[in-house]
């Protein structure tokens, strides 16, 4: 993966035109790529292909038109042709979920507003904790969605599966990170 | 979600209702840990043979649906159908209503397709608890929760100080806070390289990468992983070699693989593993015919460090491989999740 890294920074660092700002883009963005192929190629038996936060990932650097050149050189063109396929299926089906969830959220804040209260009236203060521990965690959820890439498609189980692959992959990307920055600076200095 | 591809995978007998039955037998079966190692990434580092090791030992205890590993959902497939899927539990005939809720009392699901036959009935033994009620829902959702603490306990020790905290939500937001942090690490850490670079040729960079690689590798290496340290320094010292055109055929040779990888992410088959073990040869031929430049070498054992693939006889080939903090990191998940 590091060998990854590389490769792909050198890619990126092939059209020397850029600003610091492009630059930097271009290396987040390599190292981006890099973490999902590298992830997708860890799991070649595993179940799921490639984790849903990489597909997530690189479709979401591959609808930015500015990138493009970059990612073609990197993925290839017929990665890079998928990824765009995938940006393009994502936006569909992002959209489509907003609206569905949006639909739900309307029928089921009517429905809540009439179980929460009979429950209150009802079950006694330990239910009301219970419902109020429950809010926290969804609401965490929603947050985690937000971060994690590619989350929004899913819930409950798959999240916190996802969660822990992105975890462990930004935790490896920023050792690597490191890595090469102390290897840069030693190198130089 | 996984519980969105057991159906397509079950020969369709029974309907909708065996359907039904199987994802939540199958994720009654041994909760946490099967699942935790099909689906992590880190537990294919370990490869297959681990699983197999599982696989031997679940028979002893429990036996569940032949099932293959179910790969996911494609992107757009929105697996919200996978989650109404518990709901309609329906007519079914568990046997459960006869057996009473006794300790140790192995309690038997068969599908309603007793019905439909033909169809390889879903056995699951499963335990039940005492004083817990046998039927199928609570059993799926005990199966459930279990996954979803397991999980949990298993981000708890990836995310350093969650350990104290009890309760959902408070670790939740601790891993919310450390996914920030990581983030903001990743964009200074890429700021800064990105400032550093345009001085910086890639041939030296990777010398210091070995050194730099090895040493953390060489503190970081728990668990018994084999890593032959007394080879790593030596080859970061003759790694100082750069050859231009070892590293330009390095790099279009591994440049193929993102090629080969990204095809396989629309396929569904087991294209995968016969392509990478064919891509590696390769990689390996560069490596030989440039004369084992060590130097090459660090490169290879850094892709295979993430590219745990891993089957024996790549790994023997390999030697000793690149291990970080993650990889020693995974191996205790490992762990943890055959316990």
């Amino acid at each position: 993966m590091a060998q990854l890294l590389l490769s792909l920074r050198e890619a990126g660092q092939a059209s020397k035109s850029m600003g610091l700002r492009e630059r930097r883009d271009a290396v987040r963005l390599s190292s981006d790529v890099a973490m999902a192929l590298a992830s997708a190629r860890a799991r070649p038996s595993a179940a799921p292909r490639s984790t849903a936060w990489a597909r997530a990932l690189v479709a979401r650097h591959a609808a930015e038109q500015r990138n493009e050149a970059l990612l073609r050189r990197i993925i290839g063109g017929a990665g890079y042709e998928m990824a765009a396929a995938a940006a393009r299926v994502r936006k569909e089906a992002r959209s489509r979920r907003i609206v569905r969830r949006s639909r739900r959220v309307c029928s089921g804040a009517a429905g809540r507003k009439r179980r929460s209260l009979p429950l209150a009236g009802g079950g006694g203060s330990r239910c009301s904790a219970m419902a109020a521990t429950r809010r926290m965690v969804r609401a965490r959820l929603q947050v985690l969605r937000s971060l994690v890439p590619g989350g929004e498609a899913m819930r409950g189980l798959s999240l916190l599966t996802e969660t822990l692959d992105y975890v462990v992959c930004l935790k490896t990307q920023v050792e690597l990170m490191q890595c090469l920055c102390k290897g840069s600076r030693s190198q130089l200095g | 979600m996984r519980h969105a591809s057991p159906p397509q995978e079950l020969p369709a007998a029974g309907g909708e209702i065996q359907a039904a039955l199987a994802p939540a037998t199958a994720s009654s079966a041994r909760a946490g840990a099967r699942r935790g190692g099909g689906g992590g990434s880190f537990t294919a580092l370990l490869g297959l043979p681990t699983s197999q090791a599982i696989e031997l030992l679940l028979p002893a205890r429990r036996r569940r649906p032949p099932q293959p590993p179910s790969p996911s959902p494609s992107p757009a497939a929105a697996p919200a159908p996978a989650f109404l899927r518990p709901a309609p539990r329906g007519p079914r005939r568990a046997l459960l209503h006869g057996k009473a809720a006794k300790k140790g009392k192995t309690a038997e699901e068969k599908p309603a397709g007793g019905d439909g036959d033909g169809e390889k009935p879903a056995y699951v033994h499963v335990r039940a608890r005492r004083g817990q009620a046998t039927d199928s829902h609570s059993l799926a959702e005990r199966a459930r929760r279990e996954k979803i603490n397991a999980r949990m306990e298993l981000l708890k020790e990836l995310v350093p100080g969650c350990s104290k905290v009890s309760g959902t939500a408070l670790v939740l937001d601790e891993i919310i806070n450390h996914v920030q942090s990581l983030q903001r690490q990743v964009e200074y850490l890429s700021m800064r390289l990105a400032a550093v670079n345009p001085r910086v040729d890639f041939g030296g960079l990777d010398s210091f990468l070995t050194t730099e690689c090895g040493r953390i590798a060489g503190f970081n290496c728990k668990n018994g992983i084999d890593l032959e340290q007394v080879t790593w320094p030596e080859m970061g010292v003759h790694g100082a070699r750069q050859l231009m055109q070892l590293q330009q055929q390095f790099w279009h040779g591994d440049l193929a693989h993102p090629h080969q990888v990204a095809s396989q992410w629309e396929k569904r088959g087991d294209g995968h593993p016969p392509v990478f073990s064919n891509s590696n040869p390769s990689l390996f031929g560069y490596d030989l015919t440039s004369s084992g430049k060590s130097f090459t070498q660090s490169y290879i054992f850094l892709t295979e460090f993430s590219c745990l693939s891993l089957t024996s006889h790549i790994s023997a080939w390999l030697g000793p491989r690149l291990l970080s903090l993650t990889l020693s990191c995974q191996h205790s998940l490992e762990k943890k999740m055959y316990r």
